[in-house]
């Protein structure tokens, strides 16, 4: 395991932001930790690297415990803030030189990495601007580029892509799979569900400072009750065509409300044609259809009776 | 590691303009400002040859005292020196008062029976003139009285007593003092205090609960006593260099007159600079709050040391060295204003070396402080 966690709790006064949280990261994994904002996320990447302080429980990075003066481990490790931390004072090339330098005292064997970092987010053309002339998603870019130049083993990445712009965002995901076939080991916190979704190889959710599901993408979505969900444009008041679709086999719950028919099959279970043939033979007329898979938040949404998004 | 560490943080110091401005530009534009206002005041406090007229007549030429007395402070028989109180020129009544009306002399002493001074206005030379008169009007007088009643005293060398203008002021300086040097020894020492802005700033790149560049630098496998110590020491760098650009255009460009211990001058800078950013530090690394009230409590401490230290009222100065003294050895501004005026003001080095000796102790203990404090720190909350 590169990362074991075990039964972390930690407290702000009353509040318990980590309660009996535990965790691991096998080699090579990317593990989203993915959960509303103030689930407890930033709290247990702080606690892992030694920077807060924690009630109970114990962290090993690889294989060794991690502490404050740990320094053979830190080596091994790349963190990408939530929040911005460059020098504003210095250009791109010199900040990327500067965290760099921390971990590879040599200046010949750091001159090609702070190179292939500054490429690799895509900041040739801004290396002597200043962070404070760059664009959100630029800003960005340089805040990973300063955290990954030194190739670590271990990349720590907390909501890298709050406040970016679609092309950013791509880039910045393409480059943390790029770095993972390159042999890193990635924990990517988002509250962003199709982030991680497309990113990694496991996910855990978290809720109030607890891991509250962990898996695949494809396992999580099994745990969810619901199936495929069916959403179609009506056009009519009468509501007498739902008792028709609440009896067809597949379907768990049929609702309609503000014009708008929501239909949810059991898991395994399609009922697209289905609903669309009563539909007509109601003479119910509709417009746009679509159906969609469940997603993460269903997932949340069933475990804790409240939406991802809505909680950030 | 340690010039890496220090010299990007060299860097960023010298392209932060806020720090550039407080620490160089700030002290420049104020001792401009001091120049300005204060330049004349040196000048107009010391004081020329006066120019007075005697009218020449039968009456004067009787009165030998009158003669004597204006001898003494001046030299009638040849041009008056650097040294003369009066420069004193012979002519009749009506070239007298023609020279008054042209404003050539600052008065006309006649003597008809008494002694009479005619002015065409007020001001400090006719104040002197008239000082220098009545002071002659009452040495006669006491001579006169004792003639009167001790006849044998003239014998026993009275008169020669009272006649003899010995002044019984020792010099006690290196030259003639110069009153506005104090300002500009007062806005060194703020100067210096400035440095702990400085200090805040450096230390809060390793409190990892202040800053994500900080949590960030706590990550890597670096010592935080090496980061601190690498980057406080770039700090101390920049406000040397800035402190003696800022003597050196007081110095140079204002013309500022700091006296013969140039070396000693430059010492109290250094030495202030270092107290003042460890003051910083200490302050930052002890009050675990936020940057803002980080700031708040080292503007305040200063401005109380800097009142406590005479710069806003000079007398306070003075009533907490006589009643409160522990509190002027243990207040930084105090030390440092209190060594430049023990240069200016005495010979001796005693109490200057008292001042610097108590700095030092100061901002060594301030840095020990800072670095136990700081030691292995890790953080309830970031």
């Amino acid at each position: 395991m590169v990362v074991s966690i075990r039964n972390l709790t930690k407290r702000y006064g009353d509040l318990t932001a980590l309660d009996d949280f535990s965790l691991g990261i096998g080699e090579g994994e990317v593990l989203g930790l993915l959960g509303p904002n103030g689930s407890g996320k930033t709290t247990a990447i702080n606690c892992m690297l030694s920077l807060l302080k924690f009630e109970r429980g114990t962290v090993e990075l690889f294989g060794r415990p991690m502490q404050p003066d740990a320094y053979d481990i830190k080596r091994d490790i790349g963190i990408v803030m939530q929040n911005v931390a460059v020098f504003d004072e210095l250009t791109v090339a010199e900040n990327v030189d500067y965290f760099c330098g921390l971990y590879i005292a040599d200046k010949r064997a750091r001159r090609p990495l702070v190179e292939e970092a500054i490429a690799a987010t895509g900041l040739s053309d801004f290396r002597k601007f200043y962070p404070k002339k760059l664009s959100g998603g630029l800003l960005r870019r340089l805040n990973i580029a300063c955290g990954i130049a030194h190739k670590p083993k271990l990349i720590v990445m907390d909501e890298p892509t709050v406040g970016v712009d679609p092309q950013s965002r791509n880039n910045i995901l393409e480059g943390i799979l790029k770095l993972n076939a390159g042999g890193a080991t990635v924990l990517y916190t988002s509250h962003y569900m199709e982030e991680v979704e497309q990113i990694c190889s496991r996910i855990a959710i978290m809720d109030r400072g607890r891991v509250i599901a962990l898996g695949t993408n494809a396992e999580l979505k099994n745990m969810a009750g619901a199936g495929e969900k069916t959403t179609v444009e009506v056009f009519s008041a009468d509501r007498g065509f739902l008792a028709g679709l609440r009896e067809m086999p597949s379907v768990i719950s049929a609702e309609c409300a503000n014009g708008t028919l929501l239909v949810k099959s059991a898991r395994g279970g399609n009922c697209l044609l289905g609903v669309l043939d009563h539909l007509k033979s109601c003479g119910v007329a509709f417009g746009k259809v679509y159906s969609e898979l469940p997603t993460l938040n269903d997932v949340f949404l069933e475990i804790t009776g409240k939406n991802l998004r809505d909680e950030g | 590691m340690f010039g890496h560490i220090f010299i990007n943080n060299l860097k960023a110091l010298v392209r932060t303009k806020e720090v550039i401005f407080w620490t160089l530009l700030y002290p420049i534009a104020l001792a401009t400002f001091f120049f300005l206002a204060f330049g004349n005041l040196a000048s107009a406090e010391l004081f020329g040859t006066i120019d007075v007229v005697v009218v020449q007549d039968a009456h004067f030429e009787r009165s030998t005292p009158l003669y004597a007395a204006l001898s003494s402070v001046s030299d009638l028989d040849k041009d008056a020196s650097e040294n003369d109180v009066f420069r004193v020129a012979l002519a009749d009544a009506d070239t007298a008062a023609r020279m008054l009306d042209e404003g050539e002399v600052s008065g006309i002493i006649s003597y008809d029976g008494g002694v009479r001074l005619t002015v065409s206005g007020s001001g400090v030379d006719q104040t002197i003139i008239k000082g220098f008169l009545d002071g002659y009007l009452q040495s006669q007088s006491t001579v006169s009285q004792i003639i009167k009643d001790n006849p044998d005293a003239i014998g026993e060398g009275l008169i020669a007593d009272i006649a003899d203008r010995t002044g019984y002021v020792r010099e006690n300086t290196g030259g003639n003092p110069d009153t506005t040097v104090i300002y500009f020894y007062s806005l060194l020492a703020m100067t210096c205090l400035l440095a702990a802005t400085v200090g805040i700033q450096e230390t809060i790149k390793v409190q990892a609960d202040l800053s994500p560049l900080a949590a960030r630098n706590n990550v890597a496998p670096v010592k935080k006593f090496k980061l601190f110590l690498s980057s406080v020491s770039a700090a101390v760098l920049l406000q040397l260099v800035i402190i003696l650009l800022v003597l050196a255009y007081v110095v140079f460009v204002l013309g500022v007159d700091f006296g013969p211990k140039t070396g000693l001058v430059l010492l109290t800078c250094a030495l202030g600079c270092v107290t003042g950013i460890f003051f910083g530090t200490l302050v930052s690394a002890a009050v675990r709050r936020s940057e803002g009230i980080k700031y708040a409590v080292v503007i305040s401490l200063t401005l109380l040391f800097s009142f406590l230290s005479g710069m806003m009222y000079a007398e306070m100065k003075y009533i907490v060295q006589q009643n409160v003294p522990l509190l002027a050895y243990i207040n930084p501004v105090n030390l440092i204003t209190d060594a430049f005026y023990a240069l200016y003001y005495y010979d001796g080095l005693s109490r200057y070396l008292t001042n610097i000796l108590l700095l030092g102790c100061m901002g060594a203990v301030f840095a020990a402080l800072t670095c136990l404090i700081l030691r292995r720190q890790k953080y309830a909350s970031i």
